[in-house]
């Protein structure tokens, strides 16, 4: 299994796409950090740094997309066929792919926390601010890990449920910008039980309406489950013909 | 040894691999012939455990492929070219292999410098040659030292001398005492490289035709243009030639050497427009010889 993960993480790190991605994430982090410490006081900054690192957690998109790439970009470019050959037991490939997700999730997570830090800090420091990471930011910054780390995983889930990889990824964002409100909206008191709710209730700090954190942690990897599982049995098993090309 | 079975793979209504059964020996080169749309791929696949079976097994040394320990040091398979990332290097194509089949990266070198791709091995798949990406799936098929090799349409896009090493290296490969497989839809690659061949046509196996026969066949007729076509039909059926008036004009001849109906012309005087030989198709072998089994069952 060991082999197989780290052939999965091999698989990323020879592409360019993780790159540029997470470049992108990092530019994204690097604007919203600036923005938040320029347009706050001196004394808003000392009370609550919080906002610090806020941005990181947009990096789901680009998590989900990336989980999605893994399984789907193996049938758009045909080298599933390779892979399965290797390794034809496909539930094995499908865990090693769950846990890459995660791995990478995981690692966009501590990138961004790392990168809002050593930009944070000598900011902070210009504006004559002490940093001081209290609670609601610790936990910001551990529950920003754990979502991005399912959301690796979330993605490889619906790879292995849609094989098409533009139709996937055209997914993630539907359900991202559209299908998420409108749940919300239709389920009313429910509404905590949709993913991205789940997923809200492991980094968010105020409870109101959500879950608690283990259940929305429980919740959410039911979603990965789910979605591997009926991926993996109905869809991912299914003939590998050659891609025409 | 490769042990395919009473196999049949059903997709919608079309039947692909129809209750076909056959065996390849290891120390040969064993060809696949048919010709496209036989059901080579599809066999090849399930052999491989890439397509399920609708019935029937396929085994390598008595076990389906996915019951092999190591599979990557047991069989190594060559399938169609295409399939890479465009944006990885060759060399890390073969490395993200060799770490899943834990094979030492060194290997990863040696395969690239035996199929001549040492130099291109940085190189992103996206500047590849068809030929070059070829190599690169006889790389990847042979990176755990298989003793089984199977390979659908590898001479696809190799040039010449691409053609020329694989025949040489797969003649070795099955002298040491190992197992080739090689599917091809053109009788002339198969004619030179496979010291068997297992022939199938629409799914099912060909038993009672010989290489042999199928290269007579595929030699086809003559054809002779002459303004006295007439005459030259006499001329030939009296010489105990079979010939058929194929269009005004025109003559096909079956079944004699191009030599001797030039002859049979020039001793009877009669002057020739043209005299050529047709090779038939594979496809139009295989035609005709379904034609005939279906009429000899009638």
């Amino acid at each position: 299994m060991s082999a197989l993960l780290s052939a999965e993480l091999l698989k990323l790190r020879t592409t360019r796409m993780v790159y540029g991605l997470l470049g992108a994430l990092l530019a994204i982090v690097a604007i919203a950090t600036v923005a938040a410490i320029a347009s706050s006081s001196a004394s808003d900054l000392a009370d609550d740094q919080e906002g610090l690192f806020a941005a990181p957690i947009s990096g789901i998109v680009f998590v989900l997309v990336l989980g999605v790439m893994l399984m789907s970009g193996e049938f758009r470019h045909g080298t599933i066929t390779q892979t399965l050959l290797v390794t034809p037991r496909r539930w094995k490939v499908l865990l090693a792919k769950l846990v890459a997700g995660a791995a990478l999730g995981f690692a966009f997570a501590v990138a961004s926390d790392l990168f809002a830090l050593a930009l944070g800090a000598p900011l902070l420091a210009l504006k004559g601010v002490d940093l001081s990471l209290d609670n609601d930011a610790a936990r910001l910054v551990a529950g920003t890990m754990g979502v991005m780390t399912i959301c690796g995983m979330l993605g490889v889930g619906l790879g292995a449920l849609i094989r098409n990889q533009v139709a996937a990824i055209v997914v993630v964002f539907a359900w991202l910008l559209i299908v998420e409100q409108l749940l919300m909206e239709l389920l009313k008191d429910n509404a905590k039980y949709t993913p991205g709710e789940a997923l809200g209730a492991i980094v968010g700090s105020d409870h109101g309406d959500l879950l608690s954190t283990r259940a929305g942690i429980a919740l959410a990897l039911a979603y990965v489950v789910g979605l591997a599982g009926v991926g993996g049995r109905f869809v991912f098993s299914r003939d590998v013909q050659s891609i025409q090309t | 040894m490769i042990a395919v079975e009473r196999l049949t793979k059903r997709y919608g209504s079309t039947l692909a691999v129809d209750d076909l059964s056959f065996e390849v020996e290891p120390g040969a080169v064993t060809g696949f012939l048919g010709p496209n749309g036989a059901g080579k791929t599809t066999t090849l696949r399930v052999l491989l455990d890439l397509v399920t079976a609708t019935a029937g097994s396929a085994t390598i040394g008595g076990r389906r492929y996915r019951d092999l320990e190591q599979p990557v040091h047991e069989v190594g398979a060559v399938l169609e070219a295409a399939n890479f990332h465009p944006g990885r290097g060759g060399r890390n194509h073969l490395r993200v292999l060799a770490q899943a089949a834990r094979v030492p990266e060194q290997r990863v070198d040696e395969v690239l410098a035996l199929v001549g791709l040492a130099d291109a091995a940085r190189k992103r798949v996206k500047a590849y040659s068809l030929g070059m990406r070829q190599r690169l799936t006889i790389a990847g098929a042979l990176l755990g030292e298989p003793n089984v090799l199977i390979l659908d349409e590898p001479a696809n896009g190799l040039d010449p001398e691409g053609i020329r090493w694989l025949r040489e290296f797969l003649r070795s490969f099955a002298d040491q005492g190992r197992t080739v497989f090689v599917s091809s839809h053109v009788l002339a690659e198969v004619a030179q490289l496979a010291d068997r061949v297992v022939i199938i046509h629409r799914g099912r196996l060909i038993s009672h035709t010989s290489l042999q026969e199928i290269m007579e066949r595929a030699k086809g007729g003559v054809r002779v243009r002459s303004p006295q076509v007439d005459r030259l039909h006499e001329a030939l059926t009296a010489a105990g030639v079979t010939a058929s008036l194929t269009s005004p004009g025109v003559l096909a001849v079956q079944e004699t050497p191009i030599e001797r109906v030039g002859e049979l012309a020039a001793a009877n005087g009669i002057v020739l427009h043209e005299l050529s030989a047709e090779a038939a198709t594979l496809e139009e072998v295989f035609l005709e010889l379904t034609r005939s089994t279906e009429e000899a069952a009638a």
